[in-house]
């Protein structure tokens, strides 16, 4: 008591109310609410990737269903690919684990893309039709594009049906992240 | 204010919980599968009248990574509740799916409850290549979700 009289009485009466200090301390406590609630809200990179990692399994699942929806509108091409895919085990586990591997590097870019997930989500099927069109259907023997094996149209309609692939991790990442990355 | 710091501190929601789960699950069905590796190098599956390991080989080795991801989504919905004995729940959880295992898929492809129709060796080694699963999924989870869940 006689210490806090004793400082105020030293104090200058003007500077006893000084507004600036008040403000100062005021906007550093805003900022520090501000940091906590940032760090509370925000998700780490092992976090973002194991929940895109789940998103791709979804993609994936959107995907197999899509390929069902189109296969009932009376679409389908040729190639050494199956359309519609089969739900039935063990060739439903397959494509979905794949999706979550390609979720894996969703989860790792998410944060770098956050203002434009939905753009860079439905632009990203296409690294996977990479792998598939240049790694995967040539090392399978089907060729490049997988045109060995399958008629002109078979690109393009597997490219189709893998559409709701990326979209669909961002939406389902989107929601599960929250506003903050 | 305590309690307000408290909810601050509830830094994942139930979905992230969930989503982190189910990569754990994964993670630990990866454990489970390279253990059979283990015991079968070690020679204990052979004492107990196992000719081969998990194959690693595609399709097979798809089904039980996913199948382990489903039982982490469990385990994720549980996990803010067992955080103060996470490691217990983990170690134990494994029991979840081996019941699902010993009294509902076993007997439905005919190997009878607990798989006793391949003998009392076999369910002992359902048990014993399946234990590290649970605790595996908490070490995966707790590593990921970091400090609060």
């Amino acid at each position: 008591m006689n210490t806090t009289l004793a400082r105020i009485g030293n104090q200058p009466i003007d500077k006893l109310h000084e507004p600036k200090i008040d403000q100062g301390r005021t906007a550093t406590q805003g900022s520090d609410v501000s940091i906590m609630e940032k760090d509370s809200n925000a998700t780490t990179l092992s976090q973002r990737v194991a929940i895109c990692f789940a998103a791709g399994v979804l993609g994936a699942l959107a995907v197999l269903l899509f390929s069902h929806v189109l296969s009932w509108l009376g679409l389908g091409a040729k190639g050494p690919i199956h359309f519609p895919a089969s739900f039935e085990a063990p060739g439903i586990y397959r494509p979905l684990f794949w999706g979550g591997l390609w979720g894996i590097p969703f989860g790792l870019l998410i944060k770098t893309v956050w203002n434009r997930r939905y753009l860079f989500g439905f632009l990203y099927f296409l690294p996977s039709m990479a792998a598939l069109f240049l790694f995967f259907l040539p090392m399978g023997g089907a060729g490049y594009f997988g045109l060995k094996a399958a008629e002109p149209i078979f690109p393009l309609y597997v490219m189709l049906v893998n559409l709701p692939f990326g979209i669909t991790i961002a939406l389902v990442a989107s929601a599960i992240i929250g506003r903050k990355p | 204010m305590e309690a307000d710091l408290n909810a601050m501190k509830d830094a994942l929601s139930f979905s992230q919980r969930v989503a982190i789960g189910f990569a754990a699950g994964v993670i630990g069905a990866a454990a489970v599968v390279l253990f059979s590796y283990v015991l079968f190098a070690l020679g204990l599956s052979g004492t107990l009248g196992i000719k081969a390991p998990i194959p690693l080989k595609s399709p097979d080795i798809y089904k039980p990574l996913f199948w382990g991801g489903l039982w982490g989504v469990l385990f994720g919905m549980f996990i803010k509740t067992a955080w103060s004995w996470l490691y217990l729940f983990g170690f134990l959880y494994v029991l979840a799916p081996l019941a699902a295992l010993f009294l509902f898929f076993l007997p439905k492809s005919g190997a009878g409850y607990f798989g006793l129709n391949q003998g009392p060796k076999f369910a002992f080694y359902l048990l014993l290549v399946n234990l590290p699963f649970g605790i595996v999924t908490a070490l995966a989870a707790r590593a990921i979700v970091g400090r609060h869940p």
